[in-house]
């Protein structure tokens, strides 16, 4: 079985027209590995090029340079794709099939045995609770349904890697936390690899064990997310509400941050193990006022701070 | 085989469950019955201009239902529904054929209701029975989809939803007019196509017979130049990004 | 290249093969099926001819309707259109029977070689009436309608005996009008004195049904009664009667083919010499003229005896 579920050598995407060249190529020499079994998110502003990677990918546009692997196989190998599931980041379907049909044609592509179509169908309709709209034809879907009937069209073969593009957008705050645990649990039952990118950097915070950063078509960083935070070393971040619980760490901190009137950040850079001890009993003991976070930044911070890096570099 | 069968299903049913069409089916019977009435205005010429005016009908309903491809592929593809089959195991070529197959099926299905149709009000109003040539030519105009839909659908890959349905139309008065205009068979018929070869309406008009065998080649051919285009389109339907 | 892109490439060209091959074939086919391709319009209407000559038609009897009459102030604008229908539909059979004939008393040539075209039409191969309204047309002389001195045609009878022919050929059982303006228009071709022509021309078109197989005369036409006519001939040749309906002597070119014909043709049938009327069994005298006529008797057994030894039913010695 394959390490890396995806890989890439010095990917490449330039949208050159007949006429003129593009200012900067979309995608520059990427070079990414994404392990197996693990969630992956990909990160980066408007135009930074995660959309081109995951049609790369998925084999929708074709790189100008370098490689891409998935699965084991070239991007653009046709076989391969029955073990993927993608979501694209504005699913459209054809309007005037029924999400049963549509499911139905997506399953019959996937070569699901005919004998265990209809009920897998039933099943993922079930566990993105459109179950009542199965009937229903999709033209007449709000966003956040058609962004369902996508996650189940994804998850319809349940797929070894899930490639999501933006698969938050349009959920409401319960759809996405359905839609989170959709993720976990397709990692945990089905051992499935998911690669997805998302600005919504505390989803990806909450559920991503890797990520990487783009920027106008070029790698920032990419490695496990505590690593990354953590700034490479060993370092536990903790939030507390309330003077009380502050007043026992506050002289013992590297690094204090008040956030609000009663909110406060300490970043401890080496703490001690006794220290580590004490601090893990006030969390387990006030949870609600007491938070561990492993690494040295938030995601947001992390991530503005590699986008402005790399601006600077470049002005 | 069950991919391309399964992009054909969705596109048939796309196509059938537009209530226009039916609407439409219906009032080509209308306009087939009025003929009847032409009595004195064609000095007894009636008969045969109810039977032309079912072909006619029915070649140009045909070419509409071809025509519904030129729109629907290039929406797709910019909508991004063809985006979300084709990152299925689904093979371009096969997502090409698919959709040539379920025009077909959506063409034979209105086609063959039409001529039915239409034969039935022939026969009720002259309590006649049916001749063979007015099935013959109904059968040609309804094979002809075959290869008009493999038109369709090159026209569609290549030139945006403006432009497709132009092209289209363009190209299949052209293939209709090609075999009057000249007559080099390995161009007309073999590069370009020749639909003329489908058109038999003054045989069905005046009772004359089409042989078997010219049906079946014609057939064969259809479907040898729906393959060529098809595989010619998918060429360029590979190395295209879909966005 | 990948496998999947020859896999295509040769699925293309083995297509294309295909089809060029059978369009090859096809196309010649479809000519022979459809001989009237030849003569239709190569106007780039998309197979639409017949609907076009559906229209093309209604606008005609909506036109033509109209009108009080056919003449030379409108008989062109209603010529294009008649030209029209029968370019979008060479086998539209109405539109010569109906439309060309309409137009022939405005302009005699255009319909005649309208006609004509429609002779050449394979599809209207068994059409008597188109040829015979064309021989028709030929053999009148028509008038301008509204200038009587002007002379729009003169008969040409050799052309108009060449369509009647062509229409008796066209079927089995000619009609005997067909069989009579044939045979008037050819005698009129020939010249001369009518009845003496008439008779020629009966006798030429006997020696022609006579002939061998190695004679093969392009113009022969059968004429199914023709003995019974060349009796008539053969009697208006020898009694000629001129307009005034006044008795005439024959000449003597005229009684040399009688008698040529009475030796060759009539001398089996049983007939007055004098008058050629037909007598009946035992008549010894002519009813008409009271000349002396051989005696036909009638067998014990029925049947009518002619000059011979024995009777030709039953053998039985006379």
């Amino acid at each position: 079985m394959e390490e890396y579920v995806i890989q890439t050598e010095d990917l490449t995407k330039s949208y050159d027209s007949w006429f003129k060249k593009a200012s900067r190529p979309a995608l520059n020499k990427l070079n990414i590995s994404i392990p197996k079994n693990c969630i992956f998110g990909f990160l980066g502003p408007n135009g930074a090029g995660k959309t081109t990677t995951i049609k790369i990918l998925m084999g929708l546009i074709r790189p100008t340079g370098g490689k891409a692997v998935v699965l084991g196989k070239p991007y653009d190998d046709v076989e391969s794709k029955n073990r993927i599931g993608f979501l694209p980041d504005s699913p459209a379907f054809t309007p005037t099939l029924s999400a049963l049909e549509f499911l139905d044609v997506c399953a019959r592509l996937l070569k699901i045995p005919s004998d265990t179509r209809k009920q897998r169908v039933e099943e993922v309709l079930e566990i993105v609770r459109m179950a009542p709209h199965a009937k229903s034809k999709i033209g007449t879907f709000s966003r956040g349904m058609l962004q369902r009937i996508g996650i189940a069209q994804a998850i319809l073969n349940k797929p070894d890697l899930l490639i999501l593009d933006e698969p938050l957008l349009g959920l409401d705050p319960y759809g996405r936390q359905e839609f989170k645990e959709i993720i976990l649990a397709q990692k945990q039952q089905f051992q499935a690899s998911v690669f997805f990118s998302s600005h919504i950097l505390s989803d990806v915070a909450e559920i991503c064990d890797n990520i990487s950063i783009l920027n106008k078509g070029k790698l920032l960083c990419a490695g496990p997310l505590d690593t990354l935070l953590s700034g490479g070393g060993e370092g536990v971040t903790v939030d507390i509400s309330g003077t009380v619980h502050v007043r026992e760490l506050i002289t013992e901190a590297d690094q204090v941050v008040k956030k609000g009137n009663e909110e406060w950040e300490l970043f401890f850079k080496k703490p001690e193990s006794a220290l580590l001890s004490r601090i893990n009993n006030l969390s387990e003991q006030f949870c609600d006022a007491v938070q561990i976070r492993k690494g040295g930044e938030d995601l947001e911070s992390f991530f503005f701070k590699k986008i402005e890096e790399d601006n600077a570099r470049n002005n | 085989m069950s991919e391309i069968m399964a992009i054909a299903s969705g596109t048939w049913k796309n196509i059938l469950r537009m209530k226009v069409v039916y609407f439409l089916i219906f009032c080509v019977w209308v306009l087939v019955g009025i003929a009847s009435m032409y009595e004195i205005l064609t000095i007894g010429h009636h008969k045969p201009l109810m039977m032309d005016v079912s072909l006619v009908l029915n070649a140009i309903a045909a070419s509409l239902v071809v025509l519904s491809v030129t729109f629907e592929i290039p929406r797709e593809l910019r909508q991004g529904v063809a985006a979300t089959l084709l990152t299925k195991s689904l093979g371009r070529t096969q997502y090409l054929a698919g959709k040539a197959v379920g025009i077909c099926v959506a063409g034979f299905v209105i086609c063959a209701l039409i001529a039915a149709g239409s034969l039935i009000i022939y026969a009720l109003t002259f309590s006649e029975a049916i001749a063979g040539p007015m099935f013959q030519a109904h059968f040609l105009l309804i094979i002809s989809i075959i290869p008009m839909a493999s038109m369709a659908v090159f026209f569609a890959t290549l030139f945006p939803e403006v432009a497709a349905p132009v092209l289209t139309i363009i190209a299949i008065w052209f293939a209709y007019s090609t075999g009057i205009i000249a007559n080099i068979p390995v161009v007309y018929g073999g590069l370009l196509p020749n639909l003329d070869l489908f058109n038999f309406k003054s045989h069905a008009v005046y009772l004359k017979p089409i042989p078997i065998l010219y049906m079946i080649l014609v057939t064969v051919w259809g479907i040898a130049y729906a393959l060529f285009l098809l595989m010619l389109t998918s060429f360029f339907f590979k190395v295209k990004d879909i966005k | 290249m990948k496998k999947d892109t020859v896999i295509r490439f040769m699925i293309m060209i083995a297509s294309l093969a295909v089809a060029s091959y059978l369009a090859c074939i096809l196309t010649p086919m479809q000519s022979d099926i459809s001989q009237e391709k030849n003569f239709l319009t190569k106007a780039p209407v998309a197979g639409l001819h017949k609907f076009f000559a559906d229209v093309a038609w209604m606008r005609f009897i909506n036109f033509a309707g109209g009108l009080s009459s056919i003449d030379s102030t409108n008989v062109d604008k209603v010529s294009r259109m008649l030209e029209k229908i029968i370019a979008y539909d060479p086998n539209f059979v109405e539109s010569y029977q109906s439309g060309v004939l309409s137009i022939s008393n405005a302009d005699p040539k255009l319909a005649v070689k309208l006609l004509e075209q429609a002779c050449a039409n394979p599809h209207l191969a068994h059409n008597i009436q188109i040829p015979f309204y064309a021989g028709f047309i030929l053999s009148r002389t028509i008038v301008d309608q509204n200038n009587p001195d002007k002379i729009l045609s003169e008969p040409d009878y050799a052309a108009a005996a060449r369509f009647f022919r062509m229409a008796i050929q066209r079927t089995r059982d000619p009609e005997s009008y067909l069989i009579s303006n044939y045979i008037h228009a050819k005698a009129k071709a020939r010249g001369g004195e009518e009845s003496l022509a008439v008779l020629s021309v009966l006798y030429d078109e006997w020696k022609m049904s006579k002939a061998g197989k190695d004679e093969i005369y392009s113009d022969y036409c059968q004429i199914p009664d023709i003995e019974e006519r060349l009796v008539k001939a053969t009697r208006e040749a020898k009694y000629p009667i001129d307009d005034e309906g006044r008795l005439l002597k024959p000449s003597q070119k005229a009684l040399e083919l009688i008698a040529k014909v009475q030796q060759e043709i009539l001398f089996k049938k049983h007939l007055c010499e004098n008058c050629v009327t037909p007598a009946a069994p035992g008549d010894k005298f002519c009813g008409t003229c009271g000349h002396a006529v051989k005696t036909w008797g009638v067998c014990s057994c029925g049947h009518i005896l002619s000059s011979k030894a024995y009777c030709t039913r039953c053998g039985k010695k006379q």
